[in-house]
């Protein structure tokens, strides 16, 4: 509840737009579209973390079904209740999973191991050299004011890498993105070295150059709106965009 | 008189509060606060302004010159609407000037819609009993289609009509605020020796609440917005070029290209892969940054013509952003990234002799030189992690503008130098435009409708 009341809190009095939404949808009543935006931005961002964070994973991509839903039905304030619960639960479920990551790779790579050794049998002389990996580009991270990462977003780099690996024809856009707070021509700067710095990373282990584009969006494109120090966190990053 | 920034309690409370943290942090503030500065004394007092001292910004006074404007009178029948016009430029301008204290119309105890406009007419000791020392009487008067617009200035102390640099002309009612402009400059004029700044443009970014951003320009009362980009894209940073044309940076074509619009129409100047942005015009040349061939962010000058570089002018390994000209066009300022955080450096328009300006705070960006060219505006984070708005001389010392109000970013001065337009998140209602005095003693709104205004850059 914690969280919740202080997630409340900063949406509703540091962002005033919202207020004033709010105002002017019980005016003349219109979709939640923010909410709506905001959840699916949260879903968005927390899939690639799905496996290690399942229930609430799918509770949050749940609830932002039935709040389209009640929007098709025109019952605004239902869908905004559910897209903000959504995000919610996204962002729980994204938390979560960033905790419990280390164990919980471990136990699924345990899983996928069992269920291979189940379903094949003992004799194994056509299997290709590696099982493939279900994996999925995930969003790195950057601390404040930093183009350098942590041992997380590091670990969300090494799984993009193997990706990568996987798949040889893909090119990828690499999407750098800061946080608010600063002067957007510095940060246009700075989320270009971030993405830079990512395509260095990943050229040193073997991608080819030309199969990576940087694009920085500075501050001009966050995906959390609140003003708290998660939303900043969540906003400093490079995304990782097929094309 | 009623403060316009905090009350005392608040004040206390916020002295209180910088002490603790002051202590906390270090026994040392990293910037003299805006009370410690010295008065720089040379804005407001350089004609016969023999007003009162109001509190215009924390502790801080400011003399304003309280002057009357009663209803503008409608005669002959000219359009109703027109005088309303007239009264609302004459007060809302007045009162954004910063010289003068607009007195309130409920306070004329007596009628004033039938006492004429000329001195014999007046009954100046009336005015004197309302505290009015400046009276600015006006009437509109239809002729054909066009108006007769007479605005006069009086003293009430010496019941006189005041000459000055304007006549009353007949015109159309499309240029009655124009006129009405050109005679408060002149009022700013007769006071203080300078023009007021009524008639110059800003150029600014709004952001939609599509996550689109456009660029504007208007006048700077808030009159005559027009939006100059018509794609639905993020758009950002505008600059005024030679003949009004506006350069900005636009992610139109998915990436932060440099962009031109001139007379209506824009066009590309420079499109490299990675950041074209920041130009900034002076005397044909034209500097911008770019992160030319995959590089790191640099100053480069470009052709204002074709977007060809002309010169590198920095090449560091660090962010190099945002240059700013001298008003003689022979030195650039600019942001760096070089020594860690962001600060501000000069350099020659050659990019030899380059040096480090700013010591202290860890992050200062968006400055601008001003048009005396004796400082540099910018905006700093302080040790509280609050963004606010500094100037620094060529020696390295730093004043502070702006204090306990907000976040405050983005200064760009008036042509004379007397003004500043910011970006400020002051008030609870997301970032507005707002105007001070250079000396950062008045402060006003400037835009009072709507939200998430940003990066206003005065025309020069």
């Amino acid at each position: 509840m914690g969280t919740l009341n202080k997630y409340r809190l900063s949406t509703w009095f540091k962002t005033p737009m919202l207020v004033a939404l709010a105002i002017l949808l019980s005016a003349c009543p219109k979709p939640p579209q923010e909410a709506l935006d905001a959840a699916e931005a949260a879903v968005l961002a927390a899939e690639g973390r799905k496996d290690c964070a399942g229930e609430k994973f799918a509770a949050a991509e749940a609830l932002l079904e039935e709040a389209r839903a009640h929007v098709q039905a025109e019952e605004y304030e239902a869908a905004e209740r559910k897209a903000r619960a959504a995000e919610r639960l996204a962002r729980e479920a994204q938390q979560q999973a960033d905790e419990t990551w280390e164990d919980c790779q471990r136990r699924l790579e345990a899983a996928r191991r069992a269920a291979e050794g189940t379903g094949q049998p003992q004799t194994t002389e056509t299997e290709p050299q590696e099982p493939q990996e279900e994996l999925k580009l995930t969003t790195v991270h950057f601390p404040y004011n930093s183009a350098e990462i942590s041992e997380t977003s590091r670990q969300a780099l090494e799984t993009n890498l193997r990706w990568l690996r996987q798949n040889p024809d893909a090119t990828i856009l690499l999407e750098g993105h800061t946080d608010e707070r600063g002067t957007s021509e510095f940060n246009v700067a700075l989320g270009e070295r971030r993405a830079r710095f990512v395509r260095d990373f990943l050229v040193q282990r073997g991608i080819k150059a030309d199969r990576l584009s940087t694009l920085s969006y500075g501050e001009e494109k966050p995906v959390a709106f609140g003003q708290s120090e998660d939303d900043f966190a969540r906003n400093r990053r490079v995304e990782f965009l097929p094309r | 008189m009623r403060p316009l920034a905090p009350t005392p309690r608040h004040r206390r409370l916020r002295r209180s509060a910088s002490a603790l943290i002051g202590l906390c942090l270090a026994l040392t503030p990293l910037y003299a606060s805006a009370q410690d500065a010295p008065p720089s004394g040379d804005t407001a007092t350089e004609g016969d302004l023999s007003g009162i001292e109001v509190e215009v910004s924390g502790s801080a006074r400011r003399t304003l010159l309280p002057v009357a404007v009663p209803d503008t009178q409608a005669l002959a029948g000219a359009d109703g609407a027109i005088a309303d016009q007239v009264e609302q430029t004459l007060r809302r301008n007045l009162d954004l000037a910063g010289y003068f204290r607009v007195l309130p119309v409920d306070s004329f105890f007596f009628d004033t819609h039938n006492e004429g406009l000329a001195a014999a007419d007046i009954n100046f000791p009336n005015w004197m009993n309302v505290g009015a020392q400046g009276l600015v009487k006006s009437s509109v008067r239809a002729e054909g289609d066009q108006i007769a617009l007479d605005l006069r200035l009086f003293s009430v102390d010496q019941g006189r009509q005041i000459s000055l640099n304007w006549s009353a002309s007949t015109l159309s009612p499309d240029d009655v605020r124009k006129e009405v402009n050109a005679f408060i400059n002149a009022v700013i004029e007769h006071y203080t020796g300078q023009p007021g700044f009524f008639g110059s443009r800003i150029a600014y970014s709004q952001r939609t609440r599509s996550g689109a951003k456009h660029i504007y320009v208007m006048n700077i009362d808030g009159s005559g917005v027009q939006r100059i980009t018509r794609n639905n894209a993020i758009n950002l940073l505008p600059s005024f070029g030679p003949g009004g044309s506006i350069y900005f940076t636009s992610y139109q074509d998915q990436n932060p290209d440099l962009w031109v619009w001139r007379g209506g129409s824009v066009s590309k100047l420079s499109s490299r892969s990675g950041q074209n942005s920041g130009a900034a015009f002076c005397g044909g040349k034209l500097a911008v940054t770019l992160s030319l061939g995959g590089d790191n962010t640099d100053v480069y000058l470009i052709s204002p013509e074709d977007g060809s570089v002309v010169q590198r002018l920095t090449d560091h390994w660090a962010i190099d952003v945002s240059p700013t000209w001298s008003p003689d066009c022979s030195r650039i300022a600019f942001v760096s990234g070089r020594s860690g955080g962001a600060h501000i450096y000069v350099m020659n328009a050659d990019g030899t002799e380059q040096r480090r300006l700013t010591f202290q705070g860890t992050y200062n960006t968006t400055p601008e030189w001003s048009p005396r060219g004796d400082r540099i505006v910018f905006s700093g984070r302080d040790e509280r992690n609050h963004y606010d708005i500094f100037t620094v001389d060529m020696q390295g010392n730093i004043e502070r503008l702006t204090q306990d109000q907000g976040n405050n970013f983005e200064p760009s001065y008036s042509p004379d130098g007397r003004y500043l337009v910011f970006t400020s998140d002051r008030g609870g209602q997301g970032k507005r435009l707002w105007l001070m005095s250079a000396d950062g003693l008045f402060q006003k709104l400037l835009t009072e409708e709507g939200s998430s205004y940003e990066e206003a850059a005065w025309e020069r």
